[in-house]
């Protein structure tokens, strides 16, 4: 962290894309691009939502009137009723701490889990580093929704159900990341130079490797946690995730699927929110990635840019910048 | 010779993966709480009835014993019956498989036709410097492959089945149920795809071989059409298999928003059901197709692009 480039220019450091600024430099870069600020400012509303929870609304999210059943949008209710007559806007508010919480959660214990596979296959020999490869690959092949109601199918259907099958479903890819970015940093001069001086292996793994990998590795989760809250609702609208009468926005979706002549509003708002939310955690990612990698700063920053699809080949090695984390970890398309 | 080994090498990966697939699938009854017997045989049976149903099911006999009777029927084409009908899988997979097919494909050509198309456009403005387009591009598919299928599904369903009425928001069966369905799925990685194909030709215009045939002013035309596009196209073939992936992972959530009668429908109601030979079979089905098509994409890629071959697989 002391290594300060006050005058770069973008060019000189580009071979090295690890080289820090100081915390006053980054929280400059991330407060100079339009998309942070925004996003940041959505993630400030949806926390004070998650804060509040269903119960911060009273009992205005959870009481029906039977005889105001899937009304369009009126004076009393913004965006209508659902099919028990319930407030769809205060309804929508309300589920969103259990849309994103749970998701959440799931992402970080995938986080945690990936995290330890592939640390552990990179610093394994090549037999296993093979095998465990192609483990990886073929469940990442299978895309994360089939993968998770694999799960589900298994441990049963409902919140803790989803929540597994989310972690489950989203390892490979912590796992695949972590793998190649522990593989990038042990070839680097450094490593070569620390073994030389003796450094002993639970040196090389924290001093050396974890904190070099720590950075990319926090963005990347914030990648995650979109994914994750919009496969979390996409179980939930299968019917497979969060169950009556917890709800979140998924159900809501399903519900408001179903009612879609009556009131389009009941499922448009959830989607909507689902929308915002995740692109609000990704772009927030992404100019938190390009706040913290120098080599960024000079380029324009524009909307939506390091989202690129596609996928690396596990064996390889890529330049792993925290914004080409967030490339690989990006989206499955 | 080369050949031959990587032949050998990703077949072999492929027979293990397929065998993983398999075991995985017989074990999801046995992983699971709960007594399938109990299920069968009601849940206000008498113990007598539960263990007539468990011999039936023949969940009384030894776990390799009936891993082998599983795998034998997997190859006379019997994946069980099922639970709740008291049909055969098989034959609940025949009925359901076709709104799915036809979504898949049409998805496919959708993509195709307008992602690579898409991505060709942006490479060449972004090289003759048309900063606007470039922007609109790179936010306009970013976007769009930032957004979940089902999400685009809700949102196309709202402006053409409920706003404009164009076409229908429920059921398969005519072809104009299936478009909105299949535009659903395919925006997101027809984004995708546009994004890989323009940053790939970008590079390929860079290459000393377009230089050359450049300097040779070879007409437009055929220096892309010969030189460029060839190159870049590996790129999208290498995506096949994911594209197939995710085209498959969308029909389950997108059939859900259009109560489409096709697999992904059937497979959420057998999980809900905990009918375990309906979900077995459309878990075999749908990963036996998405590992045999990128094995498919691998030996094709081999064949087009020989030094794939030695990325060491």
């Amino acid at each position: 962290m002391t290594d300060v480039h006050p005058d770069h220019d973008g060019t000189d450091v580009r071979g090295d894309q690890r080289r820090r600024g100081t915390t006053r430099q980054m929280v400059r870069a991330f407060l100079s691009s339009p998309t942070g600020i925004l996003s940041g400012l959505v993630l400030a509303a949806l926390a004070v939502l998650v804060v509040m929870g269903p119960n911060g609304f009273g009992s205005a999210a959870v009481v029906s009137d039977l005889g105001r059943a899937s009304e369009g949008p009126s004076e009393d209710f913004v965006a209508g009723t659902d099919a028990l007559g319930r407030d769809i806007l205060t309804r929508t508010l309300a589920a969103t701490r259990t849309s994103i919480l749970y998701a959440t959660l799931a992402v970080l214990i995938a986080m945690v889990a990936g995290a330890l596979i592939g640390g552990l296959l990179a610093a394994a020999g090549p037999r296993v580093r093979r095998i465990g490869g192609g483990v990886i690959d073929t469940m990442m092949g299978f895309g994360d929704i089939l993968l998770a109601v694999v799960v589900i199918a298994i441990v049963g259907v409902g919140s803790q159900g989803a929540i597994l099958a989310i972690a489950v479903a989203f390892t490979p890819n912590f796992a695949r990341f972590t793998y190649s970015l522990v593989d990038s940093v042990m070839v680097r001069d450094y490593m070569a130079a620390a073994k030389v001086i003796g450094v002993g292996r639970s040196g090389i793994s924290r001093r050396y490797v974890g904190r070099n990998v720590a950075d990319s590795m926090a963005i990347v989760t914030f990648t995650a946690i979109a994914e994750g809250i919009m496969a979390m609702s996409a179980l939930s609208f299968l019917g497979l995730g969060v169950q009556s009468p917890t709800f979140d926005w998924g159900q809501m979706l399903t519900d408001g699927v179903r009612n879609f002549y009556l009131n389009p509003y009941a499922a448009l708002v959830p989607a909507a929110l689902i929308l915002v939310t995740g692109l609000a955690v990704g772009l927030f990612g992404d100019a938190l990635a390009r706040a913290v990698n120098p080599v960024l700063w000079s380029e324009r920053p524009s909307l939506f840019a390091g989202r690129l699809g596609g996928r690396r080949p596990l064996v390889g090695k890529d330049v792993m910048g925290p914004g080409a984390a967030v490339e690989t970890e990006g989206n499955r398309p | 010779m080369k050949w031959r080994m990587f032949l050998r090498a990703r077949l072999a990966r492929l027979a293990y993966v397929l065998t993983a697939i398999t075991v995985l699938t017989f074990l999801m009854v046995h992983l699971a709480p709960g007594d399938p017997a109990r299920l069968v045989a009601g849940m206000d049976a008498d113990d007598n009835a539960v263990e007539v149903a468990r011999q039936n099911l023949g969940l009384d006999r030894s776990l390799p014993a009936q891993f082998v009777s599983y795998v034998g029927g997997l190859f006379r084409g019997d994946l069980g019956t099922s639970f709740a009908t008291r049909q055969p899988v098989t034959a609940e997979i025949a009925q359901k498989i076709g709104p799915t097919m036809e979504l898949a494909l049409i998805g496919m050509v959708l993509i195709l036709l307008v992602g690579i198309p898409l991505g060709l456009l942006g490479a060449v403005s972004t090289r003759k410097g048309g900063r606007t387009f470039e922007v609109l591009f790179s936010s306009g598919t970013g976007a769009m492959a930032a957004i979940p299928q089902y999400l685009v599904a809700t949102f196309l369903a709202f402006l053409f089945a409920v706003t404009w009425q164009i076409f229908p928001v429920a059921g398969a069966g005519a072809i104009s149920a299936a478009i909105l369905p299949a535009v659903a799925i395919a925006v997101r990685p027809a984004a995708a795809i546009a994004r890989l194909v323009r940053v790939r030709t970008l590079e390929v215009l860079e290459t000393p071989y377009v230089r050359t045939a450049r300097s040779k002013r070879l007409p437009a035309w055929k220096l892309y059409g010969w030189h460029v596009f060839p190159n870049a196209i590996t790129t999208m073939l290498a995506m096949g298999g994911v594209l197939f992936a995710s085209l498959i992972g969308g029909a389950v959530i997108v059939e859900q928003v259009f109560a489409r009668p096709g697999l992904g429908t059937a497979l959420v109601n057998g999980v809900l059901l905990g009918d375990y030979p309906v979900v077995q079979g459309i878990v075999l089905l749908l990963g036996f197709s998405v590992v045999l098509v990128n094995a498919l994409v691998d030996i094709l890629l081999g064949v087009v692009d020989p030094r794939t071959m030695e990325a060491g697989r």
